[in-house]
């Protein structure tokens, strides 16, 4: 597709992308429905170990957007590439299995066990005879991540008694227990206080340090400068600014699009 | 990828390590080395029953089985099934057909004369045959069930035993290839399938004492018990029974942690319905009153097996497997001893039964004795009762309140 003439109405365009630009890339990546346009040839590429920060005001497509990566939906058009290899359109627990997980800002836990047992299930092998499970073995491991993300106190007590930041750490050790490459996280500090923010900053930085790649999905940038490297800052589905944090706060394209509504 | 998790390291290895740790059976729990004693129990029956009694206890392994078919689906997944007798048919008269209609003809037109090691042979073919027959009836129900919302698969499930009684009836004197001789109508097949052991010629081994033959219909029966126990308590014991249960619970939640539903829910179905077959297949030739007909597979009114199956599953704690074994004697002993006092209210007792364990009993007894259990032992060790158990809601309790909401949601009521 990269090999199409760049046409006038295209010529402003970004430049595209080819499969090895970085670990995670998407090429014009393209999602109508019906005739409104939710992502308008987007495209953009994750570097390996980076913690990128994916901004854009309420309904900028960023959901959307990685909808699309993921494989919630296929996208209209465009091109997503994984490790190198096109993964456009593969089914979502297939996206998981290539290396790629996901927390999720509208928690959907599973209310009929505790916390650990959550995690557990993102350990269980996609195999339909198994010995998983059946020796303690991966209880432990979920124990140990549990621990991990911050929830060693409360891991035996069901989702519903969680507290907010509990039901984050939770999401967040589901999808580490998949051992994913790279993880999308999805509104982390939504309603989290300033200790909770430092808290899972921290375990995130942690994890960027064992080899992970972190797209961190937000709003606004408050509570993300401390964590992210570099930040894609989109609007109307379309691309507006990218660059360092700092570069973003001072663009006056961004300035705009936030104004009157909430700050950057 | 660079990636570090706990996972690393010869986890395979150290699975089967921990498998192999807890088949020897050194660190029992309480509730397991009861359960251990119960099928010890049920191995010594026969050294206390008559023969006639030994009979009508070896239905009841039966149900339990049928029970068990129908808890790995409904119990654990969540799909109600109204119809689970379309298994046991399947089974049932996949072997009938199999060794009747197709083996013995073929090895006649052979010359080959069947000794008993040959008639073992063929029965033996006969329940693999039936138990694939139902497998892939399980295929037949379980693909739709990838599209279908829970009460609408209920009613597919409902009409399907109806579909195949009607078909038995269709084909009563002929299905070309399938069955030359055709599925008998509502009489059923006529000509009975030869038993392991029996009285008369047409078993493999024949013995001249009733009892001889009771005991080892009996223990032939258990057999297939203990078969169908170690893979359904297997499979539901590792982690894939983690994930019939999230299935249950939210389809998207699974599908985000990697793994596929419509395969796991293909499988539960295929697996209920094998089990379901394989326990059908198994009556036809070691069971009392082993008749290839309609009044044995769907129950007197069509529907009978079939509800009979969930009322026993439900009593006995629905998603536990085990449940079901206990669930099978006391629906038993509802329907023994209640029903000969008056037996024109025949089914009255045991649906009342089931109506009252749902009532009272919701987890089923099963959950509702582990619980006390615990319980009681916290107590003894001086602990306080609350920190030991949180009330966790039963599969019951989760399947009956996923129902409400789809059957609100279709039409229309408060829940939206």
């Amino acid at each position: 597709m990269s090999a199409e003439p760049e046409t006038g109405a295209r010529a402003d365009r970004e430049r595209s992308y080819g499969p090895d630009d970085g670990i995670l890339v998407a090429d014009d990546l393209r999602k109508e429905f019906g005739g409104l346009v939710a992502v308008d040839d987007l495209s953009f590429a994750v570097q390996e170990q980076e913690i990128l920060g994916f901004i854009g005001p309420n309904g900028a497509g960023k959901s959307t957007t990685f909808n699309c990566v993921t494989g919630t939906y296929p996208p209209t058009d465009g091109t997503v590439y994984f490790k190198g290899e096109d993964v456009t359109g593969i089914p979502a627990h297939d996206m998981v299995k290539e290396g790629m997980s996901r927390t999720f800002q509208e928690f959907a836990p599973l209310e009929d066990r505790p916390v650990v047992k959550n995690v557990e299930l993102a350990l269980a092998p996609d195999e339909l005879f198994t010995l998983s499970g059946m020796g303690g073995e991966t209880e432990q491991l979920a124990r140990e991540i549990c621990r991990r993300v911050g929830l060693g106190e409360v891991m035996d007590q069901t989702p519903s008694e969680l507290p907010h930041a509990g039901m984050l750490k939770l999401e967040l050790g589901r999808a580490i227990a998949t051992q994913p490459d790279v993880m999308l996280v999805d509104e982390p500090f939504a309603g989290l206080s300033a200790d909770e923010v430092q808290e899972l900053t921290e375990v995130m930085e942690s994890l960027r340090q064992h080899g992970m790649t972190l797209i961190v999905v937000d709003h606004n940038m408050r509570g993300l400068l401390n964590l992210i490297d570099r930040a894609f800052v989109i609007q109307f589905g379309s691309k507006i600014a990218e660059g360092t944090p700092e570069e973003i706060t001072d663009d006056p394209e961004v300035q705009e699009a936030y104004l009157g509504g909430e700050e950057i | 990828m660079a990636t570090e998790t706990p996972l690393e390291g010869d986890v395979g290895r150290r699975r089967k390590q921990a498998v192999k740790e807890k088949l020897l059976l050194r660190d029992l729990a309480l509730r397991h080395r009861l359960g251990i004693l119960g099928v010890g129990l049920l191995a010594l029956l026969p050294l206390l029953a008559q023969p006639r009694e030994l009979n009508q206890f070896t239905y009841v392994l039966y149900l339990m089985m049928f029970a068990i078919s129908w808890d790995v689906v409904s119990g654990y997944t969540g799909q109600l099934s109204f119809g689970h007798a379309f298994f046991f048919a399947l089974g049932g008269y996949g072997t009938s057909v199999t060794v009747n209609q197709h083996l013995v003809p073929l090895l006649d037109g052979l010359g080959v004369t069947l000794g008993p090691v040959g008639t073992t042979v063929v029965i033996l073919a006969g329940i693999v045959g039936g138990t694939l027959v139902a497998a892939l009836g399980g295929v037949l129900i379980g693909v739709p069930a990838l599209r279908l919302e829970g009460p609408y698969l209920s009613l597919v499930t409902l009409i399907a035993p109806l579909l195949l009684y009607q078909s038995f009836i269709i084909f009563g004197e002929e299905l070309p290839v399938l069955a030359p001789n055709g599925l008998g109508g509502t009489s059923g097949l006529l000509n009975e399938p030869p038993s392991f052991v029996g009285i008369g010629t047409n078993a493999a081994v024949t013995v001249d004492q009733l009892w001889v033959d009771a005991v080892a219909r009996y223990y032939i029966s258990f057999l297939a018990l203990l078969i169908v126990l170690a893979v359904t308590y297997g499979v539901t014991r590792s982690a894939a029974g983690s994930v019939f249960t999230a299935i249950r619970e939210d389809e998207d939640a699974v599908q985000s942690v990697g793994l596929n539903p419509a395969k796991f829910k293909i499988f539960a179905f295929v697996l209920s319905a094998a089990v379901g077959g394989f326990a059908a297949a198994v009556w036809m030739h070691a069971g009392p009153n082993a008749y290839p007909n309609t009044e044995n597979l769907f129950g007197p009114g069509r529907i009978d097996l079939s509800i009979n199956v969930i009322v026993v599953a439900v009593i006995g704690g629905m998603g536990t497997i085990v449940g079901s074994l206990v669930g099978a004697l006391f629906f038993a002993f509802a329907d023994s001893v209640i029903g000969a006092f008056v037996p024109e209210l025949k089914p009255l007792p045991t649906f009342l039964l089931g109506m009252v364990a749902l009532t009272f009993l919701p987890r089923g007894v099963v959950p509702e004795a582990t619980r006390f259990g615990r319980r009681l032992l916290a107590w003894r060790r001086g602990e306080v009762d609350s920190l030991v158990e949180r009330d966790r809601t039963s599969a019951a309790k989760r399947t009956v309140d996923r129902y409400r909401e789809e059957i609100e949601e279709i039409i229309g009521g408060e829940g939206r």
